[in-house]
């Protein structure tokens, strides 16, 4: 009876939507939500990463991993494993 | 009037919580200065800071608790913030002061919001508030005041702004009662109305149902309320982080509402200066550049700068102090426990006083500017390609000085096994205890020939021990890793602060800090090992070899007076020693080791150096003076010379060969040979487990490292 007030994920994203690892170095865009199982959901939101925020990719590290984002004004730094987990509407 | 005394006031204890970079630290130091000391929490390892703050009319008690995200603990420091705040397992803080970086307002109320349910009195200080006016961005504090429900305070910590009216309203909610308020936020729906439907039934409030049912196992929750919260999970159909996740989510819906009312503007351009600065600092090519050659340049400067005071230090301890005692007490037992034992023990640690100064000044340097942080996003790949994160590289750069500041600074790593992996692999890393028996024997046995342009083969060869630890950390770790920690790689959610300009009183209060704490150490650990070795090495005495000397003394003595003669009598004096040492109970367990040690061609004296090196690693120097009767204050030059004379009577070949001295240095870069550290690691890890295996580990591979240097060395050359 719970199930249709959660979602579930939806099969095709459109091409504005896109995980935050995929996005160019300077595309900006708001997250959408956090497709991680609720542990690392919950700790990837506590540190700010939440829906409706402002999303800039910045750059990633000189190995490729992990990446710089600009999160509504802060910077923080993640690997693309989790940065995969958090859905973005690009603007 | 006059002002009350300290005893007729009552002290409060207030607690100073905030998130990570918020200006917590700066505040603290602004309240209480000098005033600070140094414990852990009981039963748990995380450092308690605790600090005096008087004013005119009040007298506090500051507690500077770890910088944390949210109340839902993943790390011990975060468990202890929230022990303390809400009074679980002891009496809670009678105030808080929660800290909040008013440029990131939105994001730090998380924090807030969570504290603010505890119901305890509680007073909100926004910081940065300086940074926020450059940058043209208002809060009306008034208004968040009246959403929090709690005064708010403005305050510039570094100039002293807000700090007296910070007082009076901690007074003020301390003379006010308080009570849980009611939840901000809401929740799904169906989650809602469960709630509202069960929390009766478990003689609780609705917001401590609440937290039962995302798993918060409180000492509130009691086996009534655990039942009652699992019939709610279990009709929703949900887990218990599905509920945290649920509140999380509804408690920045609520933050991003207040926010959006009291911030007046919001500028975009707040981190311009940061973003050039992190263009060229996390630049693909010139990012790890600079970062190599600041590491260069730290390291460099370490070994230059420290040389001085270690110098000054040596001579007060070696030759000044010594040379007092001599003239105070008559020769004898007490005479040389003080000189040999006390002096050479202790003195030989304070020694790396300056080094461990200058580490942690760069150390704070690199923090506080918002650097080290860059540092660990640069070689977050590198460090998990062997299991470990970019956390783990600050704990194994300041092993580097020594493992103890180390293993010290692991406590920021979130995740058990990356911790404890990251604990025992630092002591494989280069301490500055090791540089200094690695300077004697390289410099004593590895021709100082040129190699390649201004690299000779001493330099290129220290290096090359330097980047064997770091290899030998590296695989240990993986394997470590791979088998009794293993488990998922934990993600790395890092706040990248923005630069700051590093704080004059907080480096000093720092450097202050460090410098109590390694004395208090070398003053009780070090001081009761220094007697012990003493006594091992200089007893029993056995009558025969001293009537001998004795006998020889008074003839020496009974010729005229010269220079000739004193240094016959000093010579004597050496010898005696010697003798005294090999058939002390040092000596004997030496002799006692040589069949292990034979298969490394090393000798019963080599074997009473690496014993006594159990204490610490740099005794090796002043026990091998002692040994080769050069006198543990002697210079380096004469103790070499002593060395490379020594002939095995037994074989008729020198002792030290540049075989023996290679072997011995292999294993002296992989035993674990500081009983500091192993002390260290107990009270980080609250189990003699993990020092016990570290320490077998590493002595197995110390020594079947030497054996395997050993092997290739006369099979090869």
């Amino acid at each position: 009876m719970f199930v249709f007030l959660f979602p579930a994920a939806k099969s095709e994203t459109p091409a504005r939507i896109k995980n935050l690892a995929e996005l160019e170095i300077g595309e900006t865009g708001r997250v959408l939500e956090i497709r991680a199982g609720d542990t690392l959901a919950l700790h990837i939101l506590e540190i700010g990463l939440v829906t409706g925020a402002k999303v800039r990719y910045l750059r990633s590290a000189p190995l490729g991993d992990p990446i710089q984002v600009e999160v509504d004004g802060f910077l923080l730094s993640l690997r693309k494993n989790e940065a995969e987990a958090v859905l973005v509407e690009t603007e | 009037m006059t002002p009350d005394t300290p005893a007729q006031k009552k002290i409060f204890r207030v607690a100073l919580v905030g998130n990570p970079n918020c200006g917590k630290t700066t505040l603290f130091n602004a309240l209480t200065g000098l005033r600070q000391k140094v414990a852990n929490y009981p039963g748990v390892t995380v450092e308690k800071k605790t600090g005096l703050w008087e004013t005119e009319r009040h007298f506090f008690e500051v507690i500077d608790l770890p910088g944390s995200y949210s109340l839902i603990s993943r790390s011990p420091d975060e468990a202890v913030v929230r022990d303390l705040l809400a009074g679980y397992g002891q009496a809670p803080a009678d105030a808080t002061i929660c800290v909040v970086d008013v440029t990131n307002l939105s994001r730090h109320l998380y924090l807030v919001g969570q504290v603010i349910e505890l119901g305890r009195p509680l007073v909100v200080a926004l910081t940065m508030v300086d940074e926020a006016e450059r940058l043209g961005l208002s809060v009306n504090k008034e208004k968040l005041s009246v959403h929090l429900g709690v005064p708010v305070v403005e305050v510039v910590a570094v100039r002293g702004i807000g700090l007296k009216k910070l007082g009076e309203t901690i007074k003020r909610v301390l003379a006010q009662s308080w009570a849980v308020p009611p939840r901000k936020y809401q929740l799904p729906l169906a989650l809602e109305s469960r709630l509202k439907a069960y929390f009766p039934q478990a003689d609780a409030t609705e917001l401590q149902t609440l937290l039962c049912v995302a798993g918060q196992h409180t000492p509130v929750c009691t086996d009534k309320l655990e039942k009652v919260a699992a019939m709610v999970r279990g009709e929703l159909g949900i887990n218990e982080e599905t509920v945290c996740r649920f509140i999380a989510e509804a408690r920045f819906k609520w933050q991003q509402k207040v926010t959006r009312e009291v911030v007046e503007k919001n500028p975009e351009a707040k981190t311009a200066w940061t973003h050039k600065a992190d263009k060229i600092l996390l630049h693909p090519g010139l990012g790890p550049f600079i970062l190599l050659a600041s590491l260069t340049l730290v390291f460099q400067s370490i070994f230059k700068w420290a040389q001085p005071p270690m110098d000054a230090i040596a001579y007060v301890t070696g030759d000044f102090l010594p040379s007092l005692t001599k003239r105070i007490l008559t020769p004898g037992p007490l005479a040389s426990l003080v000189n040999d034992g006390i002096f050479a023990g202790v003195g030989g640690v304070i020694t790396f006083l300056p080094q461990i100064l200058l580490l942690f000044f760069f150390l704070t340097l690199l923090e506080d500017s918002g650097y080290m942080a860059r540092a660990a996003f640069l070689l977050d790949r590198l460090m998990s390609k062997v299991g470990l994160s970019g956390r783990s590289f600050i704990p194994l750069l300041s092993s580097f000085a020594c493992a103890i500041p180390g293993i010290m600074a692991t406590r920021t790593i979130p995740n058990r096994r990356d911790r404890l992996a990251t604990i025992i692999v630092a002591p494989l890393m280069t301490c500055s205890a090791r540089l200094v028996v690695y300077t004697l024997l390289i410099a004593a046995f590895l021709p100082n020939v040129k190699v390649w342009g201004p690299f000779g083969l001493q330099g290129i060869s220290l290096l090359g021990f330097y980047l064997l630890g770091i290899f030998a950390a590296a695989g240990v770790a993986f394997l470590f890793r791979k088998t009794i920690l293993r488990g998922p790689t934990p993600p790395l959610l890092l706040e990248l602060p923005p630069y700051r300009r590093p704080r004059l009183k907080n480096l000093a209060l720092t450097l202050l800090e460090r410098a109590k704490l390694f004395l208090v150490s070398a003053g009780t650990i070090i001081f009761a090992v220094s007697i012990l070795l003493w006594g091992l090495s200089s007893y029993p005495r056995w009558s025969k070899i001293e009537n001998h000397f004795n006998a020889e003394r008074a003839i020496i003595l009974g010729q005229p007076e010269s220079a000739e003669r004193a240094a016959v009598l000093e010579k004597l004096e050496q010898r005696l020693y010697a003798e005294r040492l090999r058939h002390s109970f040092a000596g004997m367990l030496g002799r006692v080791f040589e069949p292990v040690l034979t298969p490394l061609g090393f000798d019963w004296k080599i074997g009473v150096g690496i014993l006594a090196s159990f204490a610490a690693r740099e005794v090796f120097v002043s026990t091998m003076g002692v040994v080769y009767g050069v006198g543990s204050a002697a210079d380096d030059k004469s103790l070499t010379e002593e060395l490379k004379a020594d002939i095995n009577p037994q074989t008729g070949v020198p002792v030290w060969t540049p075989l023996v001295a290679l072997t011995l240095l292999v294993f002296y870069a992989f035993a674990l040979q500081c009983i500091s550290t192993i002390a260290t690691m107990k009270r980080e890890t609250n189990t003699w487990r993990w020092p016990a295996f570290a320490f077998a580990y590493m002595t197995l591979l110390a020594y079947g490292g030497a054996l395997l240097t050993r092997w290739l060395g006369q099979t090869f050359f």
